[in-house]
């Protein structure tokens, strides 16, 4: 028969330590596993100028659409329309604007993740750095890298130069 | 009383592009005297400068916000009565329902169409 004394209830408590320090161990083997630094260092960053770059690109394309519609309208075409066209234009422009307000909420969120990191880095101690290396990509994988942000990559003038 | 479409109107948004968007479509209602403001302090300080027939403004911006702006004009001697319509994206009803509050005249949420616009600068200013 089961006893409640002393010896049993240290017992259960080891027990309970045990399996208790095991799941800390579980845990921490989990964090090391998203690879908090390189998320950190690399991969947030890199999505906020991802992101930056969205904004930009389509600020540049809503210009260009902006100032094309703007010389249709000066030239002073009498055409009801022409005009309501050119007026469909500029409604669909303001896209840029709504584009720009949800990527800038997603920015903050990008930051919070961040912030949360550098909180469960400073909690779990230095030790915690360790990252585990990255499942290594095939071959093809390695070369989708998608569109480069400004400054990366190569140009055009650079590939022809490949081909010379 | 037709609606004088030489009027001055401050349109106010952080965004160029939509200031430009805004504008031309204001331009093809018949409304060429607009000037622009970039934030809130900035549109106050236009609105305490020159007489201007209707403001109209987005919300989120800094450092001064649309519904500051709104809240100042509002308890301005002199500009308390100017026709303030809101165009933001800020679509939820508490939203609305404290720029109501705060005294605005009309309320558009982006993304909106020319007929929209026309529609609501016609219920605050009167039909043009």
């Amino acid at each position: 028969m089961a006893s409640d004394g002393p010896d049993s209830k240290i017992a259960a408590l080891y027990r309970d330590c045990r399996d208790l320090a095991k799941y800390i161990s579980g845990a921490r083997r989990e964090i090391a596993q998203m690879r908090p630094n390189h998320l950190k260092a690399e991969q947030i960053p890199r999505a906020g100028q991802e992101l930056d770059a969205i904004v930009q690109a389509t600020e540049t394309a809503t210009n260009t659409i902006m100032e094309a519609a703007e010389e249709i309208m000066a030239a002073g075409v009498d055409s009801q329309p022409v005009n309501d066209a050119v007026m469909r234009i500029f409604e669909a422009c303001s896209f840029q604007d709504i584009t720009g307000q949800r990527i800038t909420k997603v920015v903050k969120t990008l930051q919070h993740i961040e912030e949360r990191l550098d909180a469960l880095q400073r909690a779990w101690g230095p030790d915690l750095g360790y990252d585990e290396p990255p499942p290594e990509a095939d071959e093809e994988a390695a070369l989708l890298n998608g569109p480069q942000l400004e400054g990366e990559g190569v140009s055009q003038d650079d590939v022809d130069a490949l081909f010379d | 009383m037709a609606v004088d479409l030489k009027m001055p109107i401050l349109i106010v948004d952080d965004y160029k592009t939509m200031l430009r968007i805004v504008r031309n479509l204001l331009q093809q209602l018949g409304f060429n005297n607009v000037d622009e403001a970039m934030d809130g302090s900035q549109a106050l300080t236009m609105l305490r400068g020159k007489p201007y027939g209707l403001v109209i403004s987005d919300w989120n911006m800094e450092p001064m916000t649309g519904y500051q702006l709104l809240k100042e004009v509002r308890a301005d001697a002199k500009l308390g009565e100017l026709p303030f319509i809101m165009v933001t994206a800020e679509s939820k009803t508490d939203n609305v329902i404290a720029a109501k509050k705060a005294g605005v005249n009309n309320y558009i949420v982006k993304p909106f169409n020319a007929a929209t616009l026309k529609t609501k600068m016609s219920a605050v200013i009167g039909e043009f």
